[in-house]
Parts: C-alpha cells; structure tokens; sequence
C-alpha cells in the first residue's frame, strides 16, 4: 500500500496534515540515532500548540501568541517574524513559495516564504486551528464557523464554501477529486474538491478533531467516541474499527501496511491497516492527543516528552523528557531533530 | 431543574436563572482532562438550555483558566459553533487576561506576590456564570467542587497557597468565593459527577481511582453541594480501605508524585477538607448535612 501523498506530482501540493501520511512535513533524510546534544534553544515567547514544519533551512513556528517564527536553523535565530492579530494553534503548511496558516482571528494568511511579507489573507467567521492543505492551486481548510472554504492559492479569493453540521478542527486530506475530514458534528464527510458538494458521510459517536490519513482506497481517523475507524473512501461504509481507552485527538500516521495514532489513554497504537487488528501498543504519557510522525521503520511522538519507537514492535528506541505537546510533532531533517514544546521552547537536538 | 425551582417546564426552570440579555460564562473544569474534567457532552445540554431562553451562541461563553487544558479536553471541537471558548491565560506566567483593579490579598509563605487577580472574563465581560465542576478529591484542598472550582479558576496565582506538606486552601477558596462580582455572578452550580475520582486529583490519569458514578448535582448553593461531595469521596475513600480526606499523618505524606499517583495512602499534601465549612462561615452557604434539603432523582 502506497501513500496517497505520492501521487500528487505537482511541488506546490501540500495535500494533508504535514504534508504526507507519514506527516513528516515534507522531509525525507532522517539518520535514525538517539540525540545527545541540543545545538541550539529558541524561545518563541509563549507556548506552541502546532507542529513546526521545515523547508529550505528555515524552520516555521507558529506561537500561541499569534507569531509566526522562521528560524534559522544553522544558527537558531529569527530570520523574520509575523505577528497576527489572533492566537495561532493551526499547523503551517506550504505551497512553493508561500507559508500558510490560520489564525483565531479568523482567517488563513498566506505570506512570503522568504521574507515573512502577507501576500493575503481569507476571512472566515471563527478561528481557525487546522493546516491549511493545498492541491492544484486551491487552498482548502475547515474554520470553527462550521464551514469548509476553497480559495485560490494565489490570491486567496474564495472558490467556495460549505457549511457542515460543526466546528471543523480536522484537517482535510485533499485527494485529487474530494476532500475529506471529521467535524465536530461526529461526522466524517467526503466533499467534491471542485464545488464543495456532500459526497458521503459517515456518522461517529461522538465530534472529531482528528485529521484524516487516506491510503489505498481507505479513509482513516479517530473518534472523540474512543475508537479509530477506517471507512472506504469512495462510498463511506465502515470497513473497521478499533477501540481504544479514551478519545482520539491525534491524527493517524501510515506507513506501509501500518497506522499509528495516539489516544488521550496515553497509548500509542499500531494497527494494520487492512483489518485494523492490533500489532502493538505503547504506553508513551499520560495523554496523547498529537500526530506520530513515521520515518525509516521509527514512529516519533511527543506526549509527555518525546519518543523514539521501532515501527516494528513498539518498544522504545530513544526517549527525551522534553518537549511535552498538545499537537507538536518531532521534524527530522538529516542529523538533527526540531521539537517544538508548549512551554514555548524550539530544541535542535542531535 | 424543574424539581429545583419548582417551575413546571424545563425552559422555565433555566429562566430563573438565566435572561436572554445575559452574557453567560459557563466555568467548566478541564482540569484533569481527559480522564476526569467537565464533560463536553454536559456542557452542550447546558448550551442548549441556555439558549432556549434566548441568549445567542455569541453570548454564551465557555472557559477556564489554562487554554491547553481546554485543548487536551477537545471542547472546542465537540462544541457547538458560535459559542465562544477560552482560556484565561495560554501560560503559566501569563497575567494579560486579568483584571488589575480587583485581587484578593494573603500572604503565606512569605511570598512577594501577595495578591491573587481576578480574570476579566468574570470581572468585566460576564454578567451570569454557570459553574460546572467535577467530582474529585484534591491533594491539597480534600475535594475540588464548586467552590474550589469557581475560586481557583478565577483568580490567579493561587498555587502559592500550597507549599508541600502544608496547604492554605482553606481559607483562601472560600474567601475568593466572596469576592464580587464573583460571588452575585455565579447564579447555578451543576456537578458533573458521571466520573468520580477518589484519590489522585484534581490530575490523575489513573483510572483505578476512577469510578463511574453516573451523577449529576444541582444546586444554588455551592456549599451544599461540596458538603455532598465531601461526603459522597469520603464514603467512596472507606468502601475502599483508603484513609480519610481528614487525615494528617505525617507517614502519610510523600515527595515522590508517582507514588502519590498509584497509592491511596499516600498524599502530597495535609488536605484541607474544611474549607467547604469555612465557605459555609462565610455566608457562602450551608455546610450542615442536616440542614440541606438534598433531594435525589433517577432517571
């Protein structure tokens, strides 16, 4: 089984939560060995509720306190900064030579790469906490006002909105005809990328904040009702599920015939993917509600501090006890490893 | 709420309470989340009522004092659009959402920072407060309820109040509780006790100190309803061979957190149970069980 994210050919398209169903924000390098050092610490001046992502040597971290950093990683320093009007909790993405996030302000800014300048920004009517994901030229994104918007990547003007049934912080997974994702109404629904139409949806016991993995012809995300579902992507109908011991916030990591995802039980799950039966799990916190990240047979997460775990079996690889995170995820790139924490902490660790 | 006000519909019952004009704080409890905290499920149906009387989502306001916990529990994903979500301050040190003009001042420990502010949302922004507490002990406070809930979630620096093993929620919840606007705000107190933690909170994440009690408690009087409470854990703690909340045995009280969190004889902290009748001495409420009309429904 091959992700969906290869399928997508074009540079600009940034189709999921940190880029790829493995959600490795884009990167592919990685060498896999425990970190004994932290090259360099920036404080970003209040907690980070995102993940940081990493292009070109710049890594880009949205603080609470509604900053966007892009920091140098040779030396650890703001290259530039922007201040938004609202707290930001949404993970960056990116499309050529644009960041984009949302903010609680209500819209999604789009800046200039290279200079931290907004190129424009898309209002919506309650903040905006998922990633903005981009596919063929159109910026898709779900706001608290309950509706999905489509706007052109290039000036942000709006293509089309759909109201769904509640507060949308799932992140859509962008495939190359429908979108998909969880709402707070419980559903999962699938929508025609192109005018916003309802294609399928499937009821949850409970609102989703989990963002979508899309693999093979499978839909797969948590539940705050405790179990993982996979759906069949093209009509909605269940194909399995998986209990787990309390909510899922996190959002599904794939890689080869496994998903990985985290519970608020504080365990760390792998599940094959055809069938959904357990291959291993690991108590990795007290809680866990953000993304594993899936790199070269290891699944990171950062819970109460961060681990390094064999994709194979689950035990622990490395841990640090740093970094504690409600939706951070690990970036590796080379030699190094980028955390970023809630207490507002950027590591670079090697 | 009918057997409450004695009103003879639901939506009657909430508009004794509540006027379409009012802008209603709904002080949940995602304190220790997402094991034990205010259920969202519960603070829907509360929404729901709310807006039955006429107040707008817009006017409908769901907070607390630290935002990631509010994260950790999912609220704003499970709740529904318009109402507004928030957390007081985003980090430990972060002052900027309280009001400087109203504080509360003790001192301790010999602290520097004497007083303890209250947040704009209840001072300035909030004309009616719906307080939703869990049903949970409290290594240092005995029991966190209504009191608790409402005081320590509204001021801040309060952790100085506790410096291991000993512990000055008593008398600082209940005194907090008298400080206006707070106290002519806080109109109605729902309990959720569905989940009862019985040693380990307000944090514990260990579920076998967690039953699944499946209470719900409703009153206008916060010290009633902890007196319950107290009760209900205390009862709980000696169906389960764990010493009282009362207890001050120095052997009882460790440094290690892990142990704490996995051994019901073990504290960090001399508990403070007495600060629910303390509240009571200051005309907060009733904290005489013979004395409180307690009234149990099934449904």
């Amino acid at each position: 089984m091959t992700t969906e994210a290869a399928k997508s050919d074009d540079p600009g398209d940034w189709p999921t939560l940190l880029k790829d169903n493995a959600r490795t924000g884009g990167h592919q390098e990685h060498s896999v060995r425990s970190p004994e050092r932290a090259v360099w610490q920036y404080r970003a001046g209040s907690s980070v509720r995102s993940a940081p992502i990493l292009e070109g040597g710049i890594l880009y971290v949205a603080s609470a306190n509604g900053v966007l950093h892009a920091v140098d990683v040779l030396t650890g320093t703001a290259k530039w900064k922007f201040q938004a009007a609202g707290q930001i909790h949404s993970t960056p993405s990116l499309s050529e030579d644009r960041v984009l996030f949302g903010c609680d302000d209500g819209n999604v800014y789009a800046l200039d790469r290279s200079t931290g300048s907004k190129l424009w920004e898309a209002q919506t009517r309650a903040e905006v906490w998922v990633s903005p994901v981009v596919r063929g030229g159109v910026v898709f994104f779900g706001s608290a006002d309950a509706r999905v918007y489509a706007v052109d990547t290039d000036t942000g003007r709006t293509l089309w909105a759909q109201e769904l049934g509640g507060r949308i912080y799932s992140t859509i997974y962008a495939a190359e005809h429908q979108l998909y994702l969880g709402c707070g109404d419980g559903k999962v629904y699938s929508l025609d990328s192109s005018s916003g139409k309802t294609l399928w949806s499937t009821p949850t016991g409970n609102g989703i904040d989990s963002s979508p993995a899309v693999a093979g012809n499978m839909v797969m995300i948590g539940s705050q009702d405790f179990w993982f579902y996979a759906m069949n992507s093209a009509s909605g109908e269940m194909l399995w599920k998986y209990e787990t011991g309390l909510g899922i916030s996190s959002s599904p990591a794939v890689s080869e015939d496994l998903v990985v995802v985290g519970s608020k039980d504080g365990f760390l799950y792998a599940l094959q993917t055809q069938k959904g039966r357990l291959r291993w799990r690991t108590l990795v916190g007290e809680v866990v509600t953000a993304p594993p990240v899936i790199h070269d047979g290891i699944v990171y997460i950062q819970a109460g501090g961060t681990f390094a775990l064999d994709c194979a079996t689950g035990s622990v690889v490395w841990r640090a006890a740093l970094a504690g995170a409600v939706q951070s995820a690990p970036v590796l790139a080379a030699d190094t490893v980028y955390l970023a924490s809630l207490s507002g902490e950027v590591y670079a660790l090697r | 709420m009918q057997d409450l006000t004695g009103e003879k519909s639901a939506q009657a019952a909430w508009a004794k309470f509540i006027e379409p004009n009012d802008v209603v704080g709904i002080k949940i409890n995602p304190s220790g989340a997402p094991a034990c905290c205010s259920s969202p499920e519960i603070v829907r149906e509360i929404i729901t009522a709310v807006q039955s009387i006429g107040v707008p989502a817009r006017n409908i306001l769901i907070y607390d004092r630290y935002s990631y916990e509010m994260d950790i529990g999912s609220y704003q994903a499970l709740l529904p659009p318009g109402v507004r979500i928030t957390g007081i301050q985003d980090a430990f040190v972060d002052s900027s959402g309280y009001d400087t003009n109203v504080f509360c001042a003790a001192t301790f420990f010999g602290e520097w920072e004497t007083r303890s502010y209250m947040a704009n949302i209840v001072s300035q922004v909030v004309t009616k407060i719906i307080n939703v507490p869990t049903m949970k002990d409290h290594s240092a406070s005995g029991i966190t309820g209504a009191l608790k809930n409402l005081a320590y979630g509204t001021f801040n620096n309060v952790a100085r109040s506790h410096r291991a093993p000993h512990s000055f929620t008593n008398p600082l919840i209940g005194l907090m509780c008298t400080v206006e606007p707070l106290r002519s705000k806080a109109v109605l107190h729902i309990m959720d006790g569905m989940r009862q933690v019985w040693h380990g909170g307000p944090l514990t994440q260990v579920q076998d100190f967690i039953d699944q009690t499946g209470i719900l408690l409703v009153a206008t009087d916060p010290v009633a309803m902890d007196t319950i409470e107290l009760e209900a854990i205390e009862k709980k703690r000696r169906e389960r061979s764990a010493p009282s909340l009362w207890q001050r045995d120095p052997k009882s009280i460790t440094i290690d957190n892990n142990e704490f969190f996995h051994d019901a004889t073990k504290n960090l902290f001399f508990r403070q149970p007495g600060h629910v009748a303390a509240a009571g001495k200051l005309g907060l409420g009733v904290a005489d069980l013979k004395q409180i009309d307690h009234r149990s429904l099934s449904a």
